[in-house]
């Protein structure tokens, strides 16, 4: 009767045992760490449904000197559209607005400059860069969630307007970034819901908190 | 608190910066970074080689928007589109009304479903419309001036000659209201407010003349004017594609609107303090105090992104406020627009939240309802010196 392998059985299952833990210790701290600005709703409630169910939506852009019969549907004219057969285009970027000290923002965003002088013009209305900034990031999301391998270097972009540390920045820009990127969070949570949180925390505070709320929660 | 004064063409022109019309063409233009960009009018390339065009319908197109605004708008809202229109400008006005009444909301919450119904009378589309309808009465085009009633023949109104005699003016400058360089990237103005502010502050009937004659009696006057920034369109051009981006949105609308609303009527002491202003070349400095008569914008504050200029609320539920809650509409719970529109809706909202003042981190739901009513203003007793 030999008791020996027993007891290294025994010994094994228990080495296994305080191994598990130990690596679920760690995972739960790391987790923890990761996930820690993760708002509740998050975790406990599905995310939305994504608006965006097509892979090119429709724009609220006007086909080249033609006004859209409603903005509800596509915006490009037949004469534009990719023949079928034609690869993608790269994701579309938005133009590139360069400061008058040369700064180049991310994603082609609006210099502040640029956005106060167009509401000298017109203090009514949300700038003119701004809504083709916005309008030219939806289409470049659309193109690049039609091509994941791309989508991680949009998703690169989309945080480094969010933390762009640079005063250039015009802050609804900053928080239109977060908000696009909690959009490619909602959509394929399993991809980017772990960076849109490490991206809110590491935010600063008062744009976290922006970042968190919904205007109609 | 404003400190725009117009003096060039509009010598009796109030300083309204508050509600940017002459804030235009007395403090446009101030060079800072970007102004060529702003600038330059129609079909002048941008640095980016785009270019700012005037967008144009196809005969197709246009015909498309009136089966549209014939199914979604007539018979549950009234617009007058006056003859000063251009065609493309009355066929785009018609289009953002009807893009407006197809839009779908999808609101669970009753919080915010009660937050919708205070503020537009209802929770649906169709009530934004309605909330519209009371507030704009007619579109205009971009030229048009203000004269006394008199001197358009309508009975009670003063000559010219009277009105030159109580306020200093020269023949030639009867109230103008005109377009100049500057101007050409504004969208869109609620010149019915601006009248009847003159008319207020200087006792006379007054109307405002485009393609026809229009009385100010009331801030519910609801005059807008589309400017030429109303129809302008990015045009990119792309190795693969072209296409034109639009330059202003529906919610500019909802934001003009809101200044036909005078929630605080003006006292005989807000309106001596008004006078108070005026300069010898006839100028006013507003807003002093009550800005919530017309919800007029105030300067910007420094430390403000866009301070020194003319954009910002300093009460809530003010124009940027409505326009703010409008665009969130579109973002959040609008279940049938393009990700195109609620991308723009996303920045757009983030872009007038922040001009409200002493918002902090307040949502949308964080303030109490406003009261939507409409107060008019009695007439000052006393006629201006």
């Amino acid at each position: 009767m030999k008791k020996v392998p027993a007891l290294h059985w025994q010994r094994t299952l228990w080495a296994v045992f305080i191994g598990v833990l130990a690596f679920g210790g760690l995972a739960y701290v790391t987790l923890r760490d990761r996930f820690g600005e993760w708002p509740l709703q998050a975790v406990t409630a599905p995310l939305d449904e994504p608006r965006l169910k097509e892979a090119a939506p429709g724009f609220d852009s006007a086909p080249a000197n033609a006004a859209p019969i409603d903005p509800l549907s596509s915006m490009e004219s037949e004469s534009q559209r990719r023949p079928p057969d034609q690869p993608p285009a790269r994701p579309a970027k938005a133009p590139q607005m360069r400061s008058p000290n040369g700064v180049s923002l991310p994603l082609g965003a609006p210099d502040i400059d640029a956005v106060r002088a167009e509401v000298d013009s017109n203090p009514h209305a949300t700038a003119p860069s701004l809504l083709t900034f916005a309008t030219e990031v939806a289409r470049a999301q659309a193109e690049a969630e039609a091509t994941p391998e791309r989508l991680q270097d949009f998703a690169a972009e989309l945080s480094a307007c969010a933390l762009e540390p640079s005063n250039r920045m015009p802050p609804p820009v900053r928080s239109f970034c977060v908000r696009r990127y909690r959009t490619l969070a909602q959509r394929d949570p399993k991809t980017f819901a772990a960076s849109y949180a490490s991206l809110l925390s590491s935010l600063p505070p008062d744009l976290a908190e922006r970042a968190r709320q919904k205007d109609f929660p | 608190m404003s400190t725009c004064r117009t003096s060039r063409n509009l010598p009796a022109a109030l300083a309204l910066s508050s509600l940017a019309l002459f804030a235009v063409s007395a403090c446009g233009g101030s060079s800072e970074g970007g102004e060529e960009r702003v600038k330059n009018p129609a079909g002048t390339p941008g640095p980016d080689g785009s270019e700012i065009i005037q967008l144009t319908f196809t005969d197709a197109q246009r015909a498309e928007v009136e089966k549209s605004y014939a199914a979604n708008v007539e018979g549950k809202a009234s617009f007058s589109f006056d003859s000063s229109l251009s065609a493309d400008e009355r066929t785009l006005a018609r289009q953002d009304m009807s893009s407006i009444a197809r839009q779908a909301y999808t609101i669970e919450s009753p919080a915010n479903a009660e937050l919708v119904k205070r503020v537009f009378g209802g929770a649906d589309a169709r009530d934004v419309l309605r909330y519209l309808s009371d507030r704009v009465r007619v579109f205009v085009g971009p030229s048009v001036s203000v004269k006394s009633s008199g001197e358009v023949g309508a009975s009670g109104g003063m000559t010219l000659s009277e009105i030159q005699a109580r306020t200093g003016m020269e023949s030639d400058q009867a109230l103008p209201f005109s377009i100049n360089e500057e101007k050409s990237r504004v969208t869109a103005q609620n010149v019915g407010t601006v009248a009847w502010y003159f008319s207020y502050l200087m006792g006379l009937p007054l109307v405002v003349v485009a393609g026809s004659t229009y009385p100010v009696s009331s801030m519910r006057a609801g005059i807008i004017s589309l400017m030429p920034g109303y129809t302008s369109v990015q045009r990119i051009r792309r190795e693969s594609v072209n296409y034109d981006i639009r330059l202003s949105t529906p919610a500019t609308l909802v934001h003009e609107a809101r200044h036909s609303d005078c929630s605080t009527a003006l006292t005989a002491v807000d309106g001596a303090r008004l006078r108070a202003t005026r300069t010898e070349k006839g100028e006013y400095d507003l807003p002093q105090g009550n800005t919530t008569c017309g919800h007029l914008h105030v300067m910007c504050p420094k430390g403000h992104p866009l301070e020194g200029k003319p954009a910002c609320d300093d009460h809530f539920w003010g124009s940027y406020q409505l326009g703010w809650m409008y665009s969130a509409m579109v973002a959040e719970l609008c279940t049938n627009c393009s990700d195109g529109e609620i991308a723009r809706a996303q920045i757009a909202a983030e872009d007038s939240r922040t001009r409200i003042l002493d918002l902090g981190s307040k949502k949308l739901t964080d303030i109490p309802a406003p009261d939507m009513s409409h107060r008019e203003s009695p007439a000052l007793s006393t006629p201006e010196q």
